[in-house]
Formats: C-alpha cells, structure tokens, sequence
C-alpha cells in the first residue's frame, strides 16, 4: 500500500516534471511581435466647451451645413426647446453662414461671439 | 462621423451629439422623433462631459501579438485588426519594426517628421505612419517617396479633403506620376494600369497603403467616417503612370503641360474621382481614319456631358475629370492633326449641356447652392470653366479601341507635388531588382 502510494507520487512527479518542460518548451517557441498601431497620433489642442447650468433665459444659437432638411429640422428643434424653456432666446440658423464651408469660416465664428451665444447646436448631416 | 469631425479640429474624438436614422432628413419626413428626443439636445447642451478634459499629444502604443509561430501571429494580428476596422477586408502584412525600418529606407526624412493631419478624423500623419501603411499594404522601400507625396499633395487645403473622405459620394484619388521614377518602381502606364497588375505591383501597394491612411488616420471607415454609399473601387484607389515614352511628338508630359513643371522631373497629380467608365472609341473599320478620329471623340464628349454637381466645386480650378487615352489612340489622333491643345478644346466644346436639359436635371439648384458665379452659367453650359481644366492623360495598353473617362469630383482645383528620391536610391532599386526581377518590358 505503501509503495503503491510512492510510486503513484513517482508518476505524478515525473508527470509534473513533464507538463513543466512541455510549457517551457512552448514558451521557448513562441513568437512575439510588436507591431506599430496604424492610427497616427492623436493632438488635443482644444477642450470642449463647459456645459451650461440651465437653458432658461440662455441665448441659444443655430449652425447649419444646409443639407438633409435642414431648414425643417433645425426649427423643429428650436420648437421643442422653447416650449421646455420659454425664456431662452434663440438666433436661428438663417442669421449666420450656411453649409459646409459656411459654417467652418472665420466669419461663422466671428459672428457666434458677435452675437453672444452661450450655446450652438450644429445640424451636421451629411 | 461626429466624433471624427471634432477630432479634426483638435477636440478629443468625442461630442455631445444627438443622431437620427437617415429617415427624419427626407423630404416631407415625420419630425415626431426631434420631439420624443428633445431631453437629449437639453442633456448634450447641460450635462454632458468629455472624457478627456485636457491638452495633450496621445501617442499609440505598440501592439504586441504573441502566438506560437509566424502563421498564428499572422492570423492574430489580422483577427486585431478586423476587430479594431483596421482593416480593408484583404489580409495584411505585420508592421513589424524591422519591416517598417526596411519601408523607411526609402525617404531621408526622419521618421517622426510630420506630413499633417489626414480629416475628417485629424489624427496625424508621420513618415512613420505612412510606412507602417506601405507594411501593411505590402508595400517597399522604393515606394515610399511616391505615398509620401501623395499624403502631401491630398492634404493640401484645395483639395477639401476633409469633405469628400466623408461624403456619400464614392469618391477615391486618382494619383497620376510623371518622370523617371515610374519605371523604376514598375508603376504601370499600359494595360492593366489600374490593376488587378502582378507584373507592375507599385500601383496597388501605394495605392491600398493610402487607403489605409485615408481610413485608419483620417477616420474614413465605412458607414461611420465615410458615408460613401457604393466604396466603389478603394481598396486600392487609383495610382498610375502616364506612359510619357508613349507620348506623340509635341505632346508634353501631363505634369509640363497641366502644372509647368519641369520636364523629367518626378512628379505626383492628385485629384478625386467618383467614377470610371470605359468608353468603346473606336469606329467599325469601315470610316476613313479621319472619320473616325472625328466620331470617337464626339462620342467621348457625349459620355463627358453630364449633369454632374460633383464637378461644381471645382468648376474653376479643378478638373471635370481625367481621360485616359491610349498611346495608340494619341498617335493615330495626333497624325490626323490633333494636338492635345486641340483635343481638350474640342471635348470641352462638344461636352456642353443645354440648360434645358440641365433645369430638368435639377442642376440650377445645385449652382445656386455651390455659390457658381453667374457669368459661369450659360447656355449651353460648359462642363468646366475652360478646356485646360480637362486632364488628358496618355495611358493605358497600346490599343485602339478604348478611353477610360474617370469623372472629377468634390475637389477645388487640381494639385501636384515633387516626389522626393532619397540617398542610397540606385541601391534600393538594385535590390528591387534582385527579389523582383528584372525590370518589366515596355508594353
């Protein structure tokens, strides 16, 4: 009994011997590659803006690329907001640049500051 | 497409943004959904917080992929990149360092020497990362210089690159290369120009290492960062030669004759197309060659007369498109009289489109919109400002029965640059020559 006890010890250490060069030998074998993450870097220049506290009695402005409806949806949106905060004031897209080009200019955001707006909601379709 | 468009401006890539399935933007759409999500506008504006909240260069780490040989590493990093869209859906090499080294051989810039900011995304371009593209790609050494200038020449601020990598038109540049160096790095100008080409692989290496730029840096992933409805032909853009030796007498190469650039210099023409069509030129055999040098061409000008409000933007100083003809075809019209001056002359004459036909298209909202100066629109209205506008391009296999029309897009004008040969040039070619073989004969 007792050398049967020993001998299945035997085993299991000569199988434990075994597993370990197995892994070893795997480790011993295996590739490794660093390879370069083809994304670019990445410059944060800029922070968004803080947000505001409420909307009420905040002058709301509008920007609009001029695509996809936008003369509907940016009134709609305007609407909606108005009934939820009837205080807010609102400069609709039509006082501004419009389109891709319009509003990426200088005299889109010249006119933002110009005009005191405390918030912008972009309508981006494309 | 959100994301990548404040990225671009220096944001970090995200924003208070609320979207709407393409539905809510037709004509006479339901606006109902502006109203259930009107507490979203309200949360964007007043509770919404960015994750990064400081300015700060962010450089990528490396990416380690370990597996128990070259094939499991290979399929590894494809599964990563698949899973990152990283990806064009065709396997890709390992951009190990030494490969990218290798790559990097072929500029005397230093690796971090910065090319610029690819839109809408904004992530930054190096001569590293266009190597790592040219890796992946399968690209080599000799390669480079041409990648490097074509990055160059699509970032320049006239090509509003920012606007067709995210349109939904399919749009994908169109890199021409006159001077020397197309030869040496076997860049087609004969049959197959466009690939698939396993005698010339320049052009499909470059080209795909640029779509990969386009992608992983400027952000164009399908469906998100480019809404180009069909793709259409980028998995490897269009990156060619114009077949200069081909050129008949008095013809200059396009570089000379488009940008007065000197002649044998190496030079690179960028411009966006949004398509290409085979044009069957020839006649049956039966006209007289005068007939039928006459009746391809008008028949290359009604394929060129189209309502097209991609073209607008570059009305002035663009290009309604590209026109490839064959050295065969350029020296049978050529012997018939026509020089390339009289060629675009002719095309640009006879592609006019009535404005009758332009108001059923619908097209004088579209000149309205692109702000088109009115003494531009007449009747019959010219498809470009002037006929130099039209790039004429000699290429293609020597045969006479084709020209291949890629129509101009989204562009404001035209744009070429200098590529840049390194030192030790005449070495890389030499080994060029030892894993490639000998250089291919002239078709």
């Amino acid at each position: 009994m007792k050398n049967g006890y020993r001998l299945g010890l035997r085993i299991w250490a000569v199988l434990a011997v075994l597993a370990a060069g197995c892994i070893a030998a795997m480790a011993a074998e295996s590739l490794t590659w660093q390879i370069s993450d083809p994304t670019g870097a990445m410059d944060i220049t800029e922070l968004h803006a803080p947000r505001l506290d409420t909307l009420a009695g905040k002058k709301i402005c509008e920007l609009s690329n001029d695509s996809w409806q936008a003369h509907r949806v940016l009134p709609a949106i305007r609407d909606q907001l108005r009934q939820r905060f009837p205080s807010a004031k609102f400069v609709p897209f039509t006082e501004f640049p419009q389109g891709n080009r319009g509003i990426d200019s200088e005299k889109a955001a010249e006119l933002v500051a110009a005009k005191g707006c405390q918030a912008v909601i972009i309508g981006d379709a494309g | 497409m959100v994301q990548n468009a404040v990225s671009g401006f220096g944001f970090a890539p995200e924003a208070a943004a609320v979207s709407f399935p393409v539905d809510l933007f037709l004509v006479g759409s339901d606006l109902t959904p502006v109203k259930d999500n009107i507490d979203k506008f309200i949360n964007a504006l007043t509770k919404w917080q960015p994750s990064i909240k400081e300015k700060r260069a962010v450089e990528p780490p490396p990416v380690t992929i370990q597996g128990r040989d070259f094939e499991d590493n290979l399929n590894q990093m494809n599964r990563l990149f698949a899973r990152n869209r990283w990806g064009d859906g065709l396997p890709l090499l390992p951009a190990t360092p030494e490969r990218v080294k290798w790559i990097l051989r072929g500029t005397d810039l230093a690796p971090g020497t910065r090319i610029g900011k690819i839109l809408p995304r904004g992530r930054v371009a190096t001569v590293n990362t266009l190597a790592v593209a040219l890796a992946l790609a399968g690209g080599r050494p000799e390669y480079l210089p041409v990648l490097i200038a074509a990055v160059e020449a699509m970032i320049d601020p006239g090509l509003n690159h920012q606007s067709w990598q995210a349109t939904s038109c399919s749009v994908f540049p169109a890199a021409i290369v006159n001077g020397p160096i197309a030869k040496q790095i076997r860049l087609n100008s004969g049959f197959g120009l466009l690939g698939p080409d396993s005698v010339h692989p320049a052009g499909g290496a470059i080209g795909r290492a640029l779509r990969l730029v386009q992608q992983n840096v400027g952000g164009a992933v399908p469906g998100s960062g480019t809404m180009a409805q069909f793709g259409g032909m980028r998995y490897t853009n269009a990156v060619f030669a114009e077949d200069e030796k081909g050129l008949p007498p008095g013809w200059k190469p396009l570089s000379v004759e488009y940008f007065g650039a000197p002649a044998g210099e190496n030079v690179l023409t960028f411009y966006p197309v949004s398509g290409a069509v085979n044009i069957l030129r020839r006649g049956t055999g039966k006209e007289t060659a005068e007939e039928e040098a006459l009746a391809s061409l008008h028949r290359v000008a009604q394929y060129m007369a189209a309502p097209n409000p991609n073209a607008l933007e570059g009305y002035e100083e663009g290009t309604p498109g590209i026109l490839l003809f064959s050295t065969t075809v350029a020296n049978q019209l050529a012997k018939n009289g026509w020089t390339k001056e009289k060629i675009k002359e002719f095309l640009w004459e006879n592609s006019k489109v009535p404005m009758e036909k332009l108001k059923r298209a619908g097209m004088q909202y579209f000149m309205e919109d692109k702000k088109l100066d009115p003494k531009y629109v007449v009747d019959p209205f010219p498809i470009s400002k002037q006929a130099r506008n039209i790039m004429l391009v000699v290429a293609g296999g020597a045969h006479p029965t084709h020209a291949y029309w890629m129509q101009g897009a989204q562009a404001s004008k035209t744009v070429y640059r200098k590529i840049q040969i390194p030192a030790g040039w005449d070495q890389l070619l030499k080994e060029a020559e030892v894993e490639l073989g000998p250089l291919p004969e002239e078709q």
